[in-house]
């Protein structure tokens, strides 16, 4: 079976380099010409600043403002909406007001520690049930609610909240800037190499030539290197436009804590018609994410959470409005799943706590509500490809043995209790809608060489998920070369062609595609010798049963859909509420597998992430600072917080995907925290809505009478 | 002056001797595999072996290893233990993003260097140490139990 030949491991193309240390991440890059730069914050939520006194400067030391940037004072990525400085009137404590240059960062920063700020302060909103602000905000009905809601038997309400959350790369933020001869160069820690350049062209009023971008190795992004880094690759792009100097800009921990994006917290209203028998007539959601202070790029967010608003589940009739909302606090952004764990953990919990309201087991009634090929979606889409989530939950429900421990461990008495749950998801794979071909029109370069070497040039970034190797595979395995004569540069804006950014699990499914109709091509063009190049456009490879339309809401909302199950097991002490996760089992439908150990990787890595957002990831904004501002007080798992994981997938090729292959990075993070609230309320018999669900709230909780 | 052994030679810096040991290694002998994550000690992206034992070099002052032994991933690349490890975490596919992986590659030469045959849990002890957010450290400790398996009793010979 050559088909599935394309799972089998291999090493991954940057493994050495990376063991061994010798991979330049951005701090890596170092001469003896750089300067460094400094960034002045604010340290108000929200005030006019009324003056600036700096002292006189001394030399080879510049203060960037600004209104040093020669176009517009704006970064670009949806929207120009946040400025690059801001010396005017500052909207969240982190905000950057000046940039200072000098030799080294020590001298920098001594300086820009010489440099005071008078504020007048101004109104502020912390909290986004009081701020009268929306930024954003989006609506769908599908059905008759309003007549079915009418005619219901019981109306079922609950709301759900979630919280920030850090990205916590362990690489932190940074850019490298050299303006020269009239050309900017940047280099660093990205995600989407022409998001910034497409910023810096924006900003300074530079044509295509005049801007180059460089992928530096990336520590890891998890959608904070999607948007941010075009924040900072401004920020140092100025910096060496007003020193003339190559300028290296790296943000220690604390800085990168407080400055850059993170998970929206969300604040969520379901309400849930009834009928006699317990059965789900209609449903009306209401999501509202705090977008901080500014939009950024939470229109695409928001409007993602209530795509999603249904999980997994098939309902006939739904109302659902969500909005982003300004309050005065840290900018929210990108990070995987991008909207849509709020509101998977949302509707499963509640479909979870329904059953417990009416009496029945919450796996079968969760269960019977799950999507199956040929029903429609919240948005009235078509699930048009196999979906086999009921057979994963047998399978996940079997190899955890979850029935007998759920009955074995509701007679525990001791101080350690164990509890297990469930959570069942499916979300849409890549972009939505027609977001492909209408905006970003992605293309693709396949270069074959004289010696017949083959390279891949995209704008794709591997960040660590491995993506560049897995596209290797494709290509040899389609040329039925061997993978060393295949390879994939990090990506260089001169050298690449725009194959879109790298998020939303979409780089396999579509720029894998693209790629495997470039190495068709070329293996029926191949001249031995030669140097040839193929070059691919995306296409839509299937029409929509119902072509989405964006001002409705309504129809096909994605090609494909990714599902998974995840069961968690855990051991809760009941004297101090500390919870361990003992176990956790994960079933999941990617399509086809590219490379069994970098699909492993992703599921684990983000089955653990999701743990910690689900359980201890707490961070808490005060007036406007960040109490969890470092990683010794914003804790994410460590290797001895993790017992077992366990992984599984069921084969369901993707008839528009490479060798099958649909999105996967995100799938693995956005089930975790049902399933790991399931769990513990088995264990404790009280009910959550809010996450992180903390030993300092399972205490409280136990405080309460059930 | 202080001195020290950086990877087997005999060095010397004339740095203050408060100096970070991360920064000097960094900036004045280029080695650049020791990483900064947090500069607090709470990441161990900055791990190398002082004597053989596993530090944050982001904690230790230059001053205070006059006399010692350091070895960074650098050094450590040259041996064989590092070869037995290497091919282990590349055989499970333990890497994905590389910040983490010199300083967990370094935590698992600590422990295997004093404990060839360790259990799951004290695998999973001796890593707490070195913050990785990509694997879900699953396959890392796979790799060092596959590394255990194939080096106990050959290059490393400790508590058998």
């Amino acid at each position: 079976m050559r088909s599935m030949s394309i799972s089998r491991p291999v090493k991954r193309k940057d493994f050495d380099e990376k063991i061994s240390g010798r991979a330049k991440f951005v701090d890596d890059y170092q001469s003896p010409d750089y300067y460094h730069a400094c960034i002045l914050r604010s340290e108000r939520p929200h005030a006019r600043i009324v003056s600036i006194n700096i002292p006189e400067i001394p030399e080879d030391t510049w203060v960037a403002r600004g209104r040093d940037v020669p176009v517009q004072n704006r970064v670009l990525v949806d929207i120009p909406d946040q400025f690059i400085l801001n010396d005017v009137e500052v909207e969240y404590v982190g905000e950057a007001i000046l940039i200072v240059v000098a030799k080294t960062k020590a001298k920098a920063r001594r300086f820009m520690e010489q440099i005071s700020v008078e504020y007048e302060d101004l109104p502020t909103c912390f909290d986004v049930t009081e701020s009268d602000t929306i930024l954003h905000d989006c609506r769908f009905v599908k059905g008759d609610p309003d007549k079915v809601f009418n005619e219901a038997h019981e109306v079922f309400e609950e709301v759900l909240t979630t919280g920030f959350q850090e990205h916590a790369y362990l690489e932190p933020q940074g850019i490298v800037a050299e303006y020269r001869d009239g050309y900017m160069t940047v280099c660093g820690a990205m995600q989407c190499p022409f998001y910034i350049h497409n910023a810096i062209k924006h900003a300074f009023g530079f044509d295509d030539d005049h801007v180059r971008v460089i992928q530096a190795t990336v520590g890891g992004g998890f959608g904070g290197k999607e948007d941010y880094p075009s924040v900072v690759g401004l920020q140092a792009a100025l910096a060496s436009y007003v020193s003339g100097k190559p300028v290296k800009l790296v943000f220690d921990r604390q800085e990168d804590i407080i400055s850059t994006t993170k998970r929206h917290a969300a604040r969520m209203i379901y309400k849930t018609a009834l009928d006699e028998e317990g059965n789900i007539l209609a449903m009306d959601v209401n999501v509202t994410l705090d977008g901080g202070a500014y939009l950024g790029i939470s229109t695409t967010v928001i409007e993602r959470s209530l795509v999603h608003c249904l999980g997994p589940y098939v309902v006939d009739h739904v109302r659902a409005y969500g909005c982003v909302k300004k309050t005065n606090q840290v900018v929210t952004g990108a990070f995987r799943g991008f909207g849509d764990p709020q509101t998977i953990f949302a509707v499963d919990t509640h479909l979870a706590h329904i059953a417990r309201h009416l009496g029945r087991d919450h796996v079968e009634y969760r269960r019977s509500y799950l999507a199956q090929q040929g029903d429609r979606t919240a948005t009235d889409g078509l699930y048009r490809d196999p979906v086999f989530i009921r057979e994963m939950a047998d399978k996940v429900l079997e190899q955890s043995d979850y029935y007998a421990k759920r009955e074995a461990y509701s007679k525990d008495t001791g101080r350690y209790r164990r509890g297990i749950g469930i959570g069942f998801l499916g979300r849409g794979c890549g972009f939505a809608g027609f977001a492909e071909r209408d905006f970003v029109k992605g293309v693709v370069r396949i270069r074959k060489h004289a010696d017949d070497t083959v390279e891949a040039l995209v704008s794709s970034t591997d960040m660590g998920q491995g993506i560049h190797t897995s596209f290797c595979k494709v290509i040899a395995e389609t040329l039925e070369i061997p993978l060393s004569q295949v390879s994939c540069p990090r990506p260089d804006t001169q050298r690449v062609p725009n194959s879109g950014p790298t998020n939303a699990s979409r780089s396999m499914q579509i720029v894998g595609r693209m790629l495997q109709r470039a190495a068709l091509r070329l293996k029926d063009e191949w001249i031995p010798g030669k140097e040839q190049v193929i070059e691919e456009h995306y296409r839509e490879e299937r029409d929509a049963v119902n072509p989405w339309n964006t001002k409705t809401f309504n129809g096909d909302g994605f090609a494909t859909y990714g599902w998974s199950t995840t069961v968690t097991e855990v051991e809760l002490d009941t004297v101090t509420s500390e919870v361990r996760l003992v176990n956790i089992w994960g079933v999941f439908d990617i399509g086809r597998i590219i490379d069994r150990n970098l699909v492993e990787g992703q599921m684990h890595g983000g089955l653990v992430q999701g743990y910690g957002y689900a359980s201890m990831e707490k961070m808490e904004i005060e007036n406007g600072v960040i109490m969890q501002d470092r990683l010794n007080n914003y804790i994410i798992p460590t290797a001895y917080d993790i017992g077992g994981i366990h992984v599984d997938f069921v084969d369901n090729p993707y008839e528009a995907g490479p060798f099958g292959a649909k999105g996967a990075a995100e799938l693995p993070f956005c089930g975790v925290a049902s399933s790991y609230v399931n769990a513990v309320e088995n264990v404790t018999q009280r009910v959550y809505l809010s996450i992180p669900l903390t030993p300092e709230k399972i205490f409280e909780s136990l405080q309460e009478e059930v | 002056m202080i001195s020290f052994v950086l990877n087997g030679e005999n060095v010397e810096t004339a740095s203050l001797p408060s100096s970070r040991l991360l920064d000097i290694l960094r900036e004045e002998f280029l080695l650049t595999g020791a990483k900064e994550g947090c500069g607090e000690g709470e990441c161990g992206a900055c791990s190398v072996l002082i004597d053989g034992k596993l530090a944050n070099s982001c904690l230790i002052a230059v001053g205070s290893i006059e006399g010692k032994k350091v070895m960074t991933i650098e050094g450590f690349s040259e041996t064989e233990r590092f070869r037995v490890l290497s091919d282990a975490f590349a055989e499970v596919g333990a890497v994905q993003c590389g910040f983490c992986i010199p300083g967990m590659v370094l935590a698992s030469e600590s422990l295997l260097s004093v404990c060839a045959k360790p259990t799951e849990e004290e695998i999973r002890i001796a890593l707490s140490g070195n913050l990785c957010r990509c694997t879900g450290y699953e396959l890392i400790v796979k790799a060092v139990q596959l590394a255990s398996e194939r080096g106990a009793g050959t290059v490393w010979t400790a508590g058998i």
